[in-house]
């Protein structure tokens, strides 16, 4: 994930250690970098009403289960799993309450609220949301990985493990699929 | 870029990936888009509405410190809680996936079957009994100590079926 970085120059993963130490302050610093990307990261897949709750599940899971990360891996790279993982724990528990997955009340909701300038756009993020959630994982992570995380193209093929042109190619057939499923 | 028309996938993947690093860099591509007829007209569109419907982060300096102060008062909160022992996490595992394996149509069709095949199957091992015990005695009264073993096993075998049903 991309971060803010602030004055101080800590690493992430030393945060993340100082965090499981029980220092808050470590983790403000940790929000104040990934805040933008995780947000960012949720809007694009949740409706819009849920998009502050989710953001704030992923972070409230960082307190609770950074003990978990063994630094192993980016702490980015942990994160952004976290965060997959939390947004299928939100559309599983929408699943479980019979919420349909195709048009989310909570974004409807959201949509009459708005006035006529917006309301627009809000559409667009539903078609939009509705289209990606239906994508292949892997489409969906490049799209997501360029759009809302704002990585270039050779973050992107670092962060896969691929080389850029076969990053290129795939975020081409990702395309292609999200172009598909709204046309349907 | 698109004075070129791409000649093959590969050069489809290169103008697209340029293509939308200039949307994200916010240069106005628009009218530089010429309609080439081919598919990278439908991926430009598609790119250029994910930048006009998600645009810019949205997200304010005081939106993030309201975030941040409910953040640490929700994580508090579920500290204060009591935490659940394990015996009762795992009989709340056991329920939501009891929930989520009931709630879908083509397990609860097994389920049917299932115990239309167990009762099937009472029915044929309990009819010997109940055939071995047609003798006629018009004077009798009361059951029958065979009728009363085969009723014992009828409801044993029912109980047992149930709850094997509950269980999974």
């Amino acid at each position: 994930m991309t971060t803010n970085k602030g004055s101080n120059d800590i690493s992430d993963e030393k945060l993340a250690h100082q965090i499981g130490q029980g220092n808050l302050n470590a983790f403000t610093s940790l929000y104040e970098r990934y805040l933008p990307t995780v947000y960012n990261r949720v809007r694009y897949v949740v409706p819009e009403q849920d998009i502050e709750d989710v953001t704030q599940e992923v972070f409230i899971a960082v307190l609770e289960s950074v003990g978990t990360f063994r630094g192993e891996s980016h702490f980015s790279t942990w994160l952004r799993t976290l965060t997959n993982r939390k947004v299928a724990e939100y559309y599983r528990r929408r699943n479980r309450r019979h919420e349909t997955r195709q048009v989310p009340i909570s974004d409807v909701e959201t949509m009459l609220q708005t006035g006529q300038k917006t309301r627009q756009i809000m559409e667009e993020r539903i078609t939009l949301r509705r289209a990606i959630a239906l994508l292949p994982e892997h489409y969906r992570e490049v799209i997501l990985l360029r759009f809302a995380e704002g990585l270039r193209f050779n973050q992107i093929a670092e962060v896969l493990d691929q080389n850029p042109d076969a990053t290129k190619s795939l975020f081409r057939r990702a395309i292609s699929a999200l172009r598909n499923n709204l046309d349907q | 870029m698109n004075k070129m028309l791409p000649q093959e996938p590969f050069d489809t993947d290169k103008l697209l990936a340029k293509f939308t690093n200039q949307v994200l860099a916010g240069e106005n591509v628009e009218k530089d888009t010429t309609k080439t007829g081919t598919d990278l007209d439908a991926l430009k569109e598609t790119i250029i509405r994910l930048k006009t419907a998600f645009g810019e982060d949205e997200l304010t300096g005081e939106d993030a410190v309201r975030m941040h102060k409910q953040i640490l008062a929700r994580y508090q909160n579920s500290q204060k809680e009591p935490s659940q022992s394990s015996w009762r996490k795992w009989l709340q595992n056991i329920g939501s996936k009891q929930t989520e394996w009931r709630s879908t149509r083509k397990r609860q069709n097994t389920i049917l079957a299932v115990s239309l095949l167990a009762i099937i199957i009472i029915i044929l091992i309990g009819m010997p009994f109940f055939l071995s015990n047609t003798s006629s005695l018009p004077a009798s009264a009361g059951l029958q100590p065979q009728s009363i073993t085969v009723i014992i096993l009828g409801i044993l075998a029912i109980i047992s079926v149930w709850l094997w049903l509950r269980h999974k």
